[in-house]
């Protein structure tokens, strides 16, 4: 009977602890996908508006573009891996926890 | 013999039901070819509603998501007073009633999930977590409702007739997402700083190097200073993936709806709108969850 209990405890937290991966999953990849993106078009908005501002059209828009393209996998790797390092802590933790 | 008739009234019920089902959509596919329905002009910012009244800061008339974030909002404060004199009440008689077990239900589930992301800080972030999931939770139920997108105001723009609608989930907005996202983006600074202090400013600002990096320690200092860069750069990708994956969802969703049910009419959207309920769940969990993912990368010095 007790051990019932215990599996079924252990059962519960294994879904509890899929459904927190899926989402994990979910959320952080969709957000590394849109990231990479974003500094591209920071890039574009801040270098045309430098443009527009010192009349110097073409040059900054493709210097941030670049600076863009270049930076949005590097905060992305920095991200998912600090994300990845800080979800397999709090998983050891609860394994802790539970033990 | 009583079992057997009752499942064939059962049959019979489902039948006609499917019957009625499918005349509505012969009807529907009829009524679009025979009338000149014509497809709804698809805006991508919130329509203006236009009111004589004038109200501060809306010179063009308020965009017709306020009435549904204000809706939200209704509803969410109203859910809290009922919660807390239900509470008021069980303490005195000590006998709770369904909707606090109900609240109480829904808010542990909640809890324990943000325990599972966030580990020992929860209780510090989850008022805030919690608030984001069910202020999207339920501005995104809202905006399926029926009358959202469809009630309106016909409007002459360029000559023509045009709907504009008096209702549209608060999440179909920019302005909203945006808003939503630049607090829980604030919050990560905040946390931050309280958590680790000053120290956590060094995450941005950094030209040190170790002392023993000897004659390439100029270029390990520009280094770090380029991270700081690219640290600010991502927080501020931060604000906008939020907010556009949020906006993205929620919008693409009422911009499918209208689509299938001008293919095709009433039944057709019935699974559509199955699929909204649960992009619009899960959107609101994600939302709070990354919220929560950040502000524990922020607690903690790497």
């Amino acid at each position: 009977m007790g051990e019932d209990a215990v599996m079924s405890e252990q059962k519960q937290s294994g879904t509890a602890g899929s459904v927190r991966d899926t989402v994990w999953v979910l959320g952080v990849g969709s957000q590394a996908g849109v990231m990479l993106a974003a500094p591209v078009l920071l890039g574009l908005l801040a270098g045309y508006f430098l443009d527009k501002l010192l009349g110097t059209l073409p040059l900054f828009t493709l210097v941030f573009v670049l600076i863009g393209m270049i930076g949005g996998p590097i905060i992305v790797y920095r991200m998912v891996t600090r994300a990845v390092k800080s979800h397999l802590e709090q998983g050891k933790d609860d394994d802790a926890n539970q033990v | 013999m009583m079992t057997q008739t009752k499942s064939k009234g059962r049959r019979l019920v489902i039948l006609f039901g499917i019957l009625i089902a499918l005349g509505l959509c012969g009807f529907g596919v009829y009524w679009q070819f025979s009338s000149d329905a014509e497809m709804p002009v698809i805006s991508m910012a919130a329509e203006r509603i236009p009111i004589p009244l004038p109200l501060p800061g809306f010179d063009e008339g308020p965009p017709n998501t306020l009435p549904t974030a204000i809706l939200t909002a209704i509803v969410l404060v109203l859910v809290g007073l009922l919660y807390s004199r239900a509470r008021r009440r069980a303490a005195r008689t000590g006998e709770q009633s369904r909707f606090l077990v109900a609240v109480d239900a829904i808010f542990e589930a909640v809890y324990s999930f943000a325990e599972n992301v966030a580990g020992e800080h929860t209780r510090h972030f989850f008022p805030l977590a919690a608030t984001f999931f069910f202020f999207i939770l339920v501005a995104n139920w809202t905006g399926l409702l029926p009358g959202f997108g469809s009630f309106g105001i016909w409007e002459l723009h360029d000559g023509e007739p045009e709907l504009i609608p008096l209702f549209r989930g608060a999440n179909a907005d920019l302005s909203t997402t945006l808003a939503l996202a630049l607090i829980s983006v604030i919050a990560v600074q905040y946390f931050g700083l309280r958590f680790q202090g000053l120290p956590y400013l060094r995450k941005f600002f950094n030209f040190s190097a170790p002392p023993d990096s000897g004659s390439l320690r100029p270029v390990i200092a520009i280094a770090n200073g380029a991270a700081g860069l690219l640290e600010i750069i991502s927080e501020v990708s931060k604000v906008f993936s939020f907010a556009f994956r949020l906006f993205g969802n929620i919008f693409a969703g009422e911009v499918l709806l209208i689509v299938v049910s001008f293919l095709a009419a009433f039944v057709a959207t019935i699974p559509f709108m199955g699929l909204e309920l649960f992009v619009g769940l899960i959107q609101a969990l994600v939302f709070a969850m990354l919220s929560l993912v950040f502000y524990t990368m922020a607690t903690h010095h790497h």
